[in-house]
């Protein structure tokens, strides 16, 4: 903490906080605003702040004549299967990792994790024709599946630093008790991992149901696109028209990672923070 | 029974040797301590015995059965880990309680052993807490709980004190000893505390870069070091060692050679044993420095006339002129004499 | 080992495969007309190197990176610095600011446009409002206008991730040093520059590649919101890849303009992997 003993500093201060503060949150009260608006009110020319009639037309225009359900429906389903399978693959690749020593283990591991600098643009270009000719193409399972590459090497990192830290002693006391190594995985591991496998849970859904690239290029059919694309092509071609639904829309689409993001956001920043700094 | 064999192991990380060739037997219900300064072997020693890691060479036998092809749980030892390493996740029940389960013992039978446990170490109320609602004397007990709890013929201590304040260490000295009675069964207590060590074993082993120093009793560690390593070791402050060449007055009174044809080189005496004047039979020019007070005695700090460090404990309050040139003393008998290699020589 | 396993099969068909065979599509001809790949070994990097749209790509990616990741980086570390102080309701702003982070990239795009809109957007309102400008300048249809729009919207998506990993490092500062500085008679400003600075360095390193790689990465907010125009003014290398091969279907140049793509990532990434696996 720095010292902020002078007034003319504790001004300063005061006037820094409040330029962030309203950098980073006034684009989301904008949307929010608008989208409580008329549309007669969207449209002045001298914007009001705080709307003068708030309506909730815009959002039952973007629920009832829009397909945003089935784009939610979609994400929800494609994120979270996403999210689990990421969860469960990394957690066993990092425990191998980082408590196994095994041929190879440094080099595999460092593959592993240089994947996320592979540029996702390039991989699309020859998984596109890869998932047309194993019948995963416009499947959601396809979608799943690409989508590892987003958050599964942050995540076998993450967890294995948090495993790493795990002292080696309490293993050898489950050894000693006559724990086999499933058991000790399954009592021990997993739930002093708790916290870190909730944040690689959200991280990787975060992942999955913000994309836009992965699901616009690999589901071609509306009944199974996801909320990226699904807004971005509803809106694209009307969007000079109807901000109001628009910004209704980007509303309901932001809810499920708010929410999931209120309840469990002391592991996220935490947990993604821990591996990087130390 | 479980008579304890350790014979010719030997163990390697990589291209360090460790353990360099060590033979210890541990009767049954002997209270054994593995004594030395950090990173000399005594855990390493310890985890072979109780399974974690591997032997580069040699043979642990329990009660004449090896057991180095044996897994750790089988072996019949319970071992107390210097971080506890209880499962912050599991009720202190749950610690203690776990080895049973996975070995499936029914549940009525696990609580009863359990309580049992718990009632020995005075931790009952603290049952259903979880490890980090405990002190760090009540944790060191559900450690040693979940060790009695599987009813082990062979304890494996790893320091397991050495995370706890000083009175409460003292504390546990006590109850540890009184466990150990209560219990007949082997201890082997690896620590590098010589005051844990002296106190409850009924051996000491020194250890040091690999090797044993001395196996003895506390006592006879104490009056009969086998080197000077261990002299200097053991007892604190510790021994002063003076080589005989500086002091010629000292090597006329003392045998040029001893029974076994060993030559004194270095001679070397207790702080309580030197008196602050020319009392005694071997006399020694010295200066003390500074003097400084542990309530029950006094240590004064200096050199001798040859320039080697001089450490004096009294209980008597001195008339000492700090920085004046006087004359210390100490009795033949008291003398420990050690030839060129440090091996005690005895009269 | 068996336990890296599964995640190793997914790895090899989903990430490992595909990318090799992209980056050997490079050297095969591949267009829809084609799709046939025919080698044509280094003809499309020969193209590449030829084309000044190509150079222009570079250095629209270039700037865009740099620009974007150094003032991530500089608004994260300030924003950490004053999170990193006792105030009320530290909490509250802390969580609610770090919104931008976990929006999905098409609403954050959406913001920004809407903000940006040249009829009826806030911005020109707020600039009219004030007498900077009297003509509504319609942002992401002038090439510098929607430049600074896909920059401002990385940048304010991208400050709260920087700034929770910056103040992680901040709260390892530890506040004895600080206070020795003070009892050295230390101002703030002081305090920053010869305490916090060198103590937090190798985390603003790691945050800045970091989001280097990321920003050469980014791709969903520039295609929700300018498709890389208006007159490829924000046709980074990410977009050029996707539209020479979803839109042009021209697969074998976009895998040339991949590698190519690779190796800048790659430096990033040394830098970023290298601090990584000392300590593994």
């Amino acid at each position: 903490m720095l010292p902020v003993q002078h007034r003319h500093e504790t001004w300063v201060f005061r006037g820094l906080l409040t330029i962030f503060v309203f950098f980073l949150l006034m684009p989301i009260l904008w949307m929010l605003s608008t989208s409580f608006k008329a549309p007669e009110e969207v449209f002045l020319k001298v914007p009001t702040i705080i709307p003068e009639e708030p309506t909730l037309r815009n959002y039952m225009r973007a629920l009832t004549e829009t397909r945003i359900l089935t784009y939610l429906y979609n994400g929800l389903i494609v994120s979270m299967t996403n999210a689990a399978l990421t969860t469960v693959l990394a957690a066993l690749a990092a425990y191998g990792f980082a408590k196994f020593r095994f041929k190879g283990r440094k080099s595999l591991m460092f593959l592993m994790i240089s994947a996320q600098m592979f540029p996702y643009a390039v991989l699309l270009i020859s998984l596109y024709p890869f998932m047309q000719r194993t019948g995963l193409f416009d499947t959601r399972s396809g979608l799943i599946l690409a989508y590892l590459v987003f958050a599964m090497p942050a995540s076998i990192y993450i967890l294995f630093s948090y495993i790493v830290n795990l002292p080696d002693e309490l293993i050898e006391a489950a050894r000693m008790d006559g724990a086999d190594e499933w058991l000790i995985l399954r009592e021990l591991i997993l739930p002093l991992l708790t916290p870190g496998l909730i944040t690689v849970f959200l991280y990787s859904f975060m992942w999955s149901w913000n994309d836009l690239l992965y699901s616009l290029t690999l589901i071609s059919s509306e009944t199974k696109r996801t909320v990226g694309p699904g807004l971005l092509l509803t809106f694209l071609g009307e969007m000079e028209q109807d901000w109001g639904a628009a910004m209704a829309g980007s509303v309901i689409v932001s809810l499920p990672i708010i929410l999931a993001f209120t309840f469990l956001q002391r592991f996220f920043v935490q947990g993604l923070t821990a591996g990087a700094v130390k | 029974m479980a008579r304890v064999e350790i014979k010719n192991v030997t163990k390697s990380f990589g291209a360090t040797e460790v353990l360099k060739g060590l033979d210890i037997d541990i009767s049954h219900g002997e209270f054994v301590a593995l004594l030395g300064a950090s990173g000399c072997g005594k855990s390493t020693l310890l985890r072979c015995i109780a399974g974690l890691e591997d032997l580069g060479g040699g043979d642990i036998r329990f009660g004449n059965k090896s057991v180095i092809n044996i897994a750790p749980s089988k072996r019949g030892a319970a071992m107390v880990f210097q971080s506890y390493a209880l499962y912050p996740h599991k009720t202190v029940a749950e610690n203690m309680g776990f080895a049973l389960r996975i070995d499936g013992t029914p549940k009525p039978e696990i609580e009863r052993k359990v309580g049992e446990a718990a009632k020995i170490l005075g931790i009952t109320p603290l049952l259903n807490k979880r490890p980090r609602q405990l002190s760090g004397g009540q944790r060191q007990r559900v450690a040693i709980g979940r060790a009695i709890v599987r009813a082990p013929e062979v304890f494996l201590f790893d320091e397991p004190l050495s995370n706890l304040d000083a009175e409460l260490r003292a504390r546990m000295r006590v109850e540890l000893t009184r466990l150990h009675r209560r219990l007949d069964a082997t201890m082997i207590y690896v620590t590098h505390d010589q005051v844990e060590a002296m106190t409850m074993a009924d051996r000491i082993v020194v250890m040091e870069g690999g090797h044993i120093q001395q196996i003895g009793t506390p006592d006879d560690v104490y009056a009969r070091p086998a080197n000077i390593y261990v002299a200097q070791f053991i007892g604190t402050p510790k021994m002063n060692v003076f080589k005989l060449s500086s002091y010629l007055h000292l090597q006329k009174q003392l045998p040029s050679a001893v029974a076994n044809g060993g030559i004194p080189h270095t001679i070397g005496i207790r702080p309580e044993d030197i008196r602050e004047d020319a009392s005694g039979a071997l006399k020694i020019g010295a200066t003390l420095e500074l003097s400084e007070s542990l309530g029950r005695e006094r240590l004064y700090h200096g050199s001798t006339v040859a320039g080697d460090e001089l450490t004096i404990a009294s209980h008597k309050e001195m008339s000492l002129q700090v920085g004046q040139p006087t004359t210390v003393s100490f009795n033949r008998g008291q003398v420990h004499m050690f030839d060129e290699k440090g091996i005690r020589l005895d009269f | 080992m068996a336990l890296t396993l599964p995640a190793l099969c997914l790895f090899v068909l989903f990430i490992f495969y595909p990318f090799l065979r992209s980056f050997g599509l490079a050297f095969f001809e591949s267009t829809l007309f084609n799709p046939d790949p025919v080698w044509v070994g280094l003809q499309n990097f020969h193209d590449l190197i030829q084309d000044p749209t190509f150079h222009r790509t570079w250095t629209t990616t270039l700037i865009y990176v740099l620009v974007t990741t150094l003032l991530t980086v500089m608004l994260g570390f300030f924003w950490a610095l004053i999170l990193n102080q006792a105030f009320t309701g530290r909490t509250i702003v802390r969580t609610v600011t770090i919104l931008p982070w976990i929006l999905p990239s098409t609403v954050t795009a959406f913001l920004w446009a809407w903000i940006f809109n040249g009829q009826f957007g806030l911005l020109n309102a707020v600039l009219k409002g004030a007498g900077v400008i009297d003509q509504a300048i319609i942002w992401l249809a002038t090439p510098s206008g929607a430049f600074v729009a896909v920059v401002i919207a990385k940048v304010w998506l991208s400050t709260p991730v920087a700034m929770s990993f910056i103040l992680a490092g901040l709260q390892s500062v530890s506040s004895e040093e600080v206070d020795a500085a003070m009892m050295d008679g230390c101002g703030a400003g002081s305090i920053i520059r010869h305490v916090i600075v060198p103590h937090i360095f190798p985390t603003l390193v790691i945050v800045f590649v970091l989001q280097a790689m990321a920003n050469l990465q980014q791709i969903d907010t520039i295609l929700a919101m300018t498709r890389g125009g208006p007159a490829r003014a924000t046709t980074v290398l990410s977009i050029e890849v996707y539209q020479k091969a979803f839109q042009e279907w021209n697969m074998g140049l976009a895998s040339a303009i991949g590698v190519a793509w690779f190796f800048t990532i790659a430096i990033p990434a040394a830098v970023y992997l290298h601090s990584v696996f000392k300590r593994v």
